[in-house]
């Protein structure tokens, strides 16, 4: 086993700092809109975060200089302390604004925007200021892009260490070279960013409101929606809207933000053969067609909507919001807890639990590797009815194609069942504490999916230690468990090394 | 005996006026938007009364228009203010013609209390005519009280904070700059080691 020594410490603390120097620059955007919208107190905030995390990064990027490359087991490890520690620091300006009623509360947000899930525990957000307000979105934009993958950007010299935090975030490389792979992902994200922003502002204009206002909520809306995220600048989130049109272009956000960038990559290259032969794309097409047909019918048993038309909109709305593991609501939760009926909350929590695609802005256990599951079954079922000498293969095609190996089932099913591991924890947890099975069981699959939709029980009233559970489940899910894991194992060992 | 009976006739007209015969009957109850949520086969299809503050926006959609009322503990107190923290916003969507809509007179946001309003109109639980929205289709609004601008002042507290946390961030540049000085000095030694042997 691995003893970590102080200099691999001092190695990854470097390398974390750089990760928070540029966590504390990104603080600067939400000043200057603080600044501009005259709101004092959100810009002594935003000083007062934005100097102490730089300053931290200055001390650890600085203070302690690289020694040697970046470990495998060490890149890991600076993922998923960099997302802790900047979890630390980004919930600074929102518990100084006064509107989480504790630095736990404040914590689960800055949890919950980064890893793009978007329960959130605020008070009053109608109230909020527009900097902070925009700081949640863009904490979702950054997330959903990996901060990680933007501090190897500019921060991280080297390939062969960035290769290793790349990996870390639960990304796979678009290109050979990583770097190349995370300005492209930067690129494409400021290119929708653009567009969406706009498209969406456009719509918000026709549809009554004024244009500050328009932009500014497009811009946190876009960021949110692309990045599977889910906050919305509003307390009644897309209700808020009353609007087909709003409704259809995040819809576009979410599909285009679950969608695989390295797929994006191929159409972009003009490659759209890609798109149709892409097992993650056949594995939603099947998913949603089947979860579509289950969600309609149990909403119409319940008859919670009068007319077909309706039906269809708001289900499949919620449907397409919980595959994209997004968030957006265009229900109440306490009407969807109450009034839904058990078929529809049940396909709910499927859709949640499978999430999006691989490499992705989405959670959950990934289209990718349902679709090494089924191709698995295929392949064993194949093999049990062709003669002993028979050489069966199953094979898969995602960009380019490759046999299905029993490495790569192993692996596949150990994430998954790590990912149902943490389902069932948060869902015990929620037992514990009285919530119903129903509830309980939604709400976890939510928070390890990094979905964010809620039937009620996240709430700044719920225990403690669940907001402690969900926190993890967030953390662990949108790190796909293993880096989390590693840091912890990692670090034990270090201590147990000193201890020697 | 006068104030007993005083009560009771009290009771008696609160009994006629809230009562599920008083909702048959078609006339407009009271109700929060928690009400609506929990109760909403009682009231879905009937005549209510909501009072709360306008937060948002006024969408305005050709002869009507969309607003948000919030009708819970934020719309009369002010987060800002008194520091009170009781939870996320409840409120809903009320469609209203536009000309009862340009009575509001401010909107509830940051550094803002909006008006104080009492919209009376139709709750839909289903509002087929809005896609499934769950709204009061409103005929008339009152302001009960006008909004104000609330105080958003920074605590004086937040300034030294600051003033130290611009301390730090100079401070922990120091590392930066003996690296920096200490590179200019081995390459510059370099320099002169080099210009030596020219």
């Amino acid at each position: 086993m691995l003893k970590p020594t102080r200099k691999d410490l001092m190695n990854i603390l470097h390398n974390v700092g750089g990760v928070l120097m540029l966590l504390g620059l990104t603080m600067l955007i939400p000043l200057i809109i603080s600044l501009a919208a005259g709101e004092w107190s959100s810009v002594l905030d935003f000083v007062i975060c934005t100097s102490l995390t730089i300053g931290v990064g200055n001390l650890l990027y600085f203070g302690l200089p690289a020694r040697g490359r970046v470990t495998w087991n060490q890149g890991l490890v600076i993922v998923a302390f960099s997302w802790f520690l900047a979890m630390l620091f980004s919930a600074l300006p929102l518990y100084l604004s006064g509107h989480f009623a504790s630095y736990l509360d404040a914590c689960f947000d800055a949890m919950s925007g980064p890893t793009t899930t978007g329960l959130t525990l605020v008070h009053d957000l109608d109230h909020l200021a527009y900097g902070v307000n925009f700081w949640r979105h863009l904490t979702m934009f950054l997330g959903g892009q990996g901060i990680v993958i933007l501090a190897i950007t500019y921060f991280v010299a080297g390939s062969s260490t960035a290769a290793q935090m790349y990996m870390g975030e639960a990304r796979d490389s678009i290109m050979p070279n990583v770097i190349e792979s995370s300005r492209f992902i930067l690129k494409v994200s400021v290119f929708y960013l653009a567009v969406g922003t706009l498209s969406l502002g456009l719509c918000l204009l026709q549809q009554g409101m004024a244009p500050m206002r328009s932009f500014f909520q497009s811009s946190c809306l876009f960021m949110a929606g692309f990045s599977t995220g889910g906050f919305t600048p509003q307390a009644l989130s897309i209700v808020y809207y009353h609007s087909l049109l709003v409704e259809l272009v995040t819809i576009i956000f979410m599909v285009l933000g679950a969608s695989n960038f390295a797929v994006q990559y191929e159409i972009w290259q003009r490659r759209p053969r890609e798109f149709y032969r892409n097992i993650e794309t056949r594995v939603l097409s099947a998913s949603l067609s089947v979860t579509l047909g289950l969600m309609l019918a149990g909403l119409i048993i319940v008859g919670v909507y009068s007319t077909f038309g309706v039906t269809v909109r708001r289900g499949a709305y919620q449907l397409i919001s919980g595959h994209s593991t997004t968030g957006f609501m265009t229900v109440y939760p306490t009407q969807m807890g109450m009034r839904w009926g058990e078929i529809a909350l049940f396909v709910l929590i499927i859709v949640m639990g499978l999430g999006g695609c691989a490499c992705s802005t989405a959670g959950g256990i990934k289209a990718l590797r349902v679709g090494i599951i089924f191709k698995s079954v295929n392949l064993k079922v194949k093999q049990a009815l062709s003669p002993d000498s028979a050489v069966v293969k199953e094979r898969i095609h995602h960009i380019k194609d490759f046999d299905v190996t029993e490495g790569l089932m192993g692996a596949t099913l150990i994430i998954t069942l790590l990912y149902i591991g943490f389902y069932l924890l948060g869902a015990l947890v929620g037992l514990f504490y009285g919530y119903g099975l129903n509830a309980s069981v939604f709400e976890s699959v939510s928070a390890a999916s990094n979905v964010g939709l809620t039937t009620g029980v996240t709430q700044y009233a719920m225990p403690w230690l669940l907001k402690a559970v969900y926190i993890l489940e967030m953390w662990v899910g949108r790190l796909e468990i293993l880096a989390v894991v590693v840091m912890f194992a990692y670090f034990i060992n270090a201590i147990k090394r000193r201890q020697r | 005996m006068k104030k007993l009976l005083l009560l009771l006739a009290v009771l008696a007209i609160a009994f006629l006026f809230f009562s599920p015969a008083a909702l048959a009957q078609g006339e407009a109850v009271e109700v929060t938007t928690g009400d609506l949520l929990e109760d909403w086969e009682e009231y879905d299809g009937k005549e209510v009364i909501l009072i709360g503050e306008v937060v948002g926006d006024v969408m305005a959609r050709g002869d009507f228009a969309w607003i948000t009322v919030n009708d819970g503990f934020y719309s009369r107190e002010v987060l800002h203010e008194t520091g009170a923290l009781v939870g996320q916003n409840s409120g809903i969507g009320v469609w209203l013609p536009t000309e009862e809509a340009e009575k509001i007179t401010r909107l509830g946001r940051y550094g803002s209390l909006g008006d104080l309003v009492e919209v009376r109109g139709v709750f839909y639980a289903d509002d087929v005519q809005h896609g499934g929205d769950f709204d009061i289709q409103a005929s008339s609004l009152t302001v009960l009280e006008p909004g104000r601008e609330t105080d958003t002042s920074p605590d004086s507290w937040k300034y030294y904070v600051m003033v130290a946390g611009l301390i730090f961030l100079v401070l922990s540049t120091t590392p930066r700059l003996k690296r920096r000085a200490r590179e200019m000095k081995s390459a510059r030694a370099l320099l002169g080691r080099e210009e030596g042997e020219d």
